[in-house]
């Protein structure tokens, strides 16, 4: 057999009958795998997010619903195609294990795959002092859910409003706390705000 | 009904605002904010603010069989 067969069986099999396991069930992870079925892959696709809520747009959580226009759990994303994927939503996955070719969830559940989509994102960076971190008042934007959190706190009319970090989130919070008639105070390690975020000057 | 705006893309023509006003907003003078999850009824609306971008920033699902959920 020629090897430009054995390759096209191979990939026709792969697209038919091949397991492919995206984790992270935001953006990129329904993206891709609206992609992946866009291209002819047929087979079972299973896509893994630690939230509870199906893939939504967070863009607007420092804006629009901290603002109290729109509420947090109504961001969900549009869908461009039917993906008919297995959705294991709520479940965070814990670990790989790469020579039996398993997900690990943090339920004990093991979810296996030929291919693997790593497409967790980033995550905000909570206070270093985890029993600070837990104390009332203190909330990092990240998730929908956090965003209906400080969608409250803001709601209640705070005295003063300290936001730590005065890249583009900090930055919007500060801005959104300012239309809101709240006092706020942004504290950053940089010489001013949106260093980081690539802004010299 | 779900609707998504490329921020990066959006460059604050805003030709959408009064076509779909009670979907999308001015925040300021060219900051645009909008409703991701609007009623249905207003669909025909967000068709043709969709349609008004330049730079066509502004997707609509456009799905007519029932989502999948679980």
């Amino acid at each position: 057999m020629k090897t430009a067969t054995l390759v096209a069986d191979l990939v026709t099999e792969f697209k038919t009958n091949g397991r492919i396991v995206i984790v992270g069930a935001s953006l990129a992870g329904l993206r891709a795998a609206e992609a992946l079925r866009d291209e002819g892959f047929n087979g079972k696709l299973t896509i893994i997010g630690d939230e509870k809520h199906e893939p939504y747009d967070r863009p607007p959580l420092s804006k629009q619903v901290l603002k109290g226009w729109v509420r947090a759990d109504h961001t969900l994303l549009p869908r461009t195609r039917k993906v008919e994927a297995e959705w294991r939503l709520g479940v965070a996955a814990t670990s790989l294990d790469r020579s039996s070719k398993q997900v690990r969830l943090a339920n004990g559940d093991q979810v296996p795959f030929d291919r693997l989509l790593i497409a967790t994102g980033t995550r905000a960076r909570p206070w270093f002092n985890p029993k600070e971190a837990a104390l009332e008042g203190v909330i990092t934007l990240r998730t929908s859910d956090e965003a209906a959190q400080l969608q409250a706190a803001l709601a209640a009319k705070p005295g003063r409003v300290l936001i730590v970090g005065a890249g583009f989130i900090g930055s919007e919070i500060a801005s959104v706390c300012r239309d809101l008639g709240l006092a706020v105070t942004v504290a950053e390690r940089a010489e001013g705000p949106l260093v980081g975020a690539g802004c010299d000057r | 009904m779900r609707i998504v705006i490329d921020l990066n893309r959006c460059q604050g023509y805003a030709q959408c605002v009064p076509l779909a006003p009670t979907v999308l907003k001015l925040n300021g003078e060219e900051a645009l904010m909008y409703d991701p999850n609007p009623d249905d009824s207003l669909r025909q609306q967000v068709l043709r603010a969709a349609a008004s971008c330049p730079v066509q920033a502004i997707l609509v699902e456009r799905l007519d069989e029932k989502r999948e959920k679980s």
